[in-house]
């Protein structure tokens, strides 16, 4: 049995190192095993996500009745927690236990809370929903439930996000962390295609029964991928902790002050909010889109997920090999920001000339531009952030680009429908699109003053790299 | 906290997996036999609607 | 430092009493939601009814 596993995990880190770019992440000290175990997290989290935004938006609607509107508010609860993702990744920094733990108790405690929040989410649903005899009592109780459900799977993703992210950064040296990056979104973007699919299928034919089924199931999963993830991953310190309870403890406010003044803290966190809002606004209109304007199939549209993930994939994978050669990780962000902008123009494109073929190139290349823009931003945050205060950094940096991400794809949502009623559907669209183009131009004229972006500055990695590829 | 000791004395490798694991089972066994036992929850499990009135037999 | 004193267990009291607040404390979230759970269940469909 141990010997069968062995072989499972050498072959598939073998097969990592030949077929995967962010693969030969590992280092010595941190085996490719016990990294891609860390990585488990995104799994569950990619899950939780698809789950909250894609099932149950779909299930609540369509198999049981509750109103869209009532769905959306639930839907956009979990957003409320993202900017405490600073203070959670703060007090993961700050934390002070005897067992010299700082990020286990944190993911521990995140994933309890998303377990709990799936335990009585079915529940909690149906009696929302007035199935059954519920309707018997007063509606207040399952919205509570239900807004109690979706606000606790919320918060323990978050928690769990953060504080793992900041593991992973503890745990990797410096010249590792670009793969280090890569290896976790595309875990995360892996566990959401794969629950996608998953939950699909389990629901396919719905039933109550099913849906209290498999969400419960999707707790279980929670916790056992959680622990398995952060099993015997953060060495104890248990000596650090008695000192540190004897030195000044900073609250928040001391410790954000600190972390403000870091080379161009501010600009940075604006530039991440402004980017990912530009390259998710457009997240819910992209298959209507090709449906309503562009006449394309059913099947055709739903590729176009498949697409953008494709294209995510692939700058994930480009930035994490070029990145791990040294070269300037927020210059990569802003490359994935120039991408972006020829990608938003060919999907505008695409309406006026009736040509799907160009949407697809569009979508591709968002999926491309965004993918080397969040491991940019992230590769950046993680390796500008001081020893001390790595929990703080991720946690700002999760905290802008959640919210960023929420509120945008809310807003393009709304702004569609506001622009479309206005003038003509096509019109809705395409204002959406501009607008992201706009914020495009917007964050790359933010990133020109920073520094490794007008001077060109090569590091000697960076030069020698043509003879090693011969060799 | 009460008994807050006890890991001194009691290994937490041994301790936890025992506590956790007797809530587990202990709710699991629960679970099963109400299952076995009623035919009210496969009857759900198996997708039959349920009665929305309060006519109860 | 009487935090500092080593059980048969090789935990200080200190370490002890962290991880059985950690326990505890986990064990009542979940009591708690194990208990929301059923009455959510109860509210949806009366059993034994």
């Amino acid at each position: 049995m141990v010997r069968l596993s062995r072989w499972v995990v050498d072959g598939w880190a073998e097969l990592g190192t030949r077929f995967l770019p962010f693969a030969d992440a590992a280092t010595p000290d941190l085996p490719l095993s016990r990294l891609l175990r860390l990585s488990l997290f995104q799994v569950s989290c990619g899950m939780a996500m698809v789950l909250l935004m894609g099932t149950l938006n779909r299930v609540m609607i369509v198999e049981m009745h509750v109103p869209a509107a009532l769905v959306a508010v639930m839907v956009s609860l979990p957003i409320v927690f993202a900017p405490l993702r600073a203070v959670i990744g703060f007090r993961s920094d700050a934390h002070q236990s005897a067992l010299g733990w700082k990020r286990v108790p944190f993911i521990w405690r995140g994933s309890m809370v998303q377990f709990g929040g799936f335990a009585i989410m079915p529940f909690a649903l149906l009696v929302l929903a007035g199935a059954g005899q519920s309707s018997h009592y007063p509606a207040w109780i399952g919205q509570f439930s239900a807004g109690l459900a979706f606000l606790l799977v919320g918060a323990g993703v978050h928690t769990v996000q953060t504080v793992g992210l900041a593991l992973a950064t503890d745990l990797v040296p410096q010249e590792g962390r670009p793969k280090v990056v890569g290896l976790m979104y595309v875990m995360l973007l892996a566990g959401m295609i794969i629950s996608a699919l998953l939950f699909g299928g389990l629901l396919a034919d719905y039933s109550p029964g099913r849906l209290v089924q498999v969400i419960q199931a999707a707790a279980v999963v929670t916790l056992v991928l959680n622990v398995i993830a952060v099993w015997k991953q953060e060495a104890r310190k248990p000596l650090q902790a008695h000192t540190a309870t004897a030195s000044d403890d900073p609250d928040f406010a001391e410790a954000w002050a600190l972390f403000k003044s870091g080379p161009d803290a501010l600009r940075r966190l604006l530039i991440v909010g402004l980017g990912t809002a530009a390259f998710t606004m457009e997240d819910v209109l992209l298959e209507p889109y090709g449906g309503e304007i562009l006449h394309m199939s059913v099947g055709d549209t739903t590729l176009l997920t498949a697409t953008l993930s494709a294209g995510g994939l692939f700058g994930f994978g480009l930035a994490s090999h070029v990145l791990g050669r040294g070269f300037d990780p927020f210059r990569m962000a802003g490359l994935g920001a120039m991408v972006g902008v020829p990608a938003f123009a060919a999907v505008i494109l695409a309406a006026p000339l009736a040509a799907p073929v160009w949407f697809g190139v569009g979508v591709l290349l968002i999926g491309f531009g965004g993918g080397l823009f969040s491991h940019g931003t992230l590769t950046a945050t993680m390796q500008a952030a001081p020893a001390r205060q790595v929990g703080l950094a991720l946690g700002a940096w999760g905290a802008m680009q959640a919210t960023a991400a929420g509120l945008a794809v809310a807003f393009g949502g709304i702004a569609k429908d506001v622009y479309g009623a206005l003038t003509d559907a096509t019109q809705g669209y395409i204002f959406v699109y501009c607008l992201e183009l706009l914020l495009l131009v917007v964050t790359i004229g933010a990133m020109a003053p920073l520094a490794g972006w007008r001077r060109t500055h090569h590091p000697p990695i960076l030069q020698d790299q043509p003879t090693r590829r011969m060799t | 906290m009460i008994y807050g000791k006890m890991w001194t004395v009691v290994k937490p490798t041994v301790g936890i997996p025992v506590f956790l694991g007797a809530v587990a089972v202990g709710s699991f066994c629960v679970h099963l036999a109400v299952t076995t036992h009623t035919t009210w929850v496969s009857k759900f499990l198996n997708g039959e609607p349920i009665h929305k009135a309060a006519a109860s037999s | 430092m009487a935090t500092d004193k080593v059980g048969l267990t090789g935990l200080t009291e200190a370490e002890s009493e962290e991880l059985h607040r950690n326990l505890v404390q986990g064990t009542q979230f979940f009591g708690m939601i194990a208990a929301l759970a059923h009455l959510l269940a109860y509210i949806y469909t009366p059993w034994l009814g």
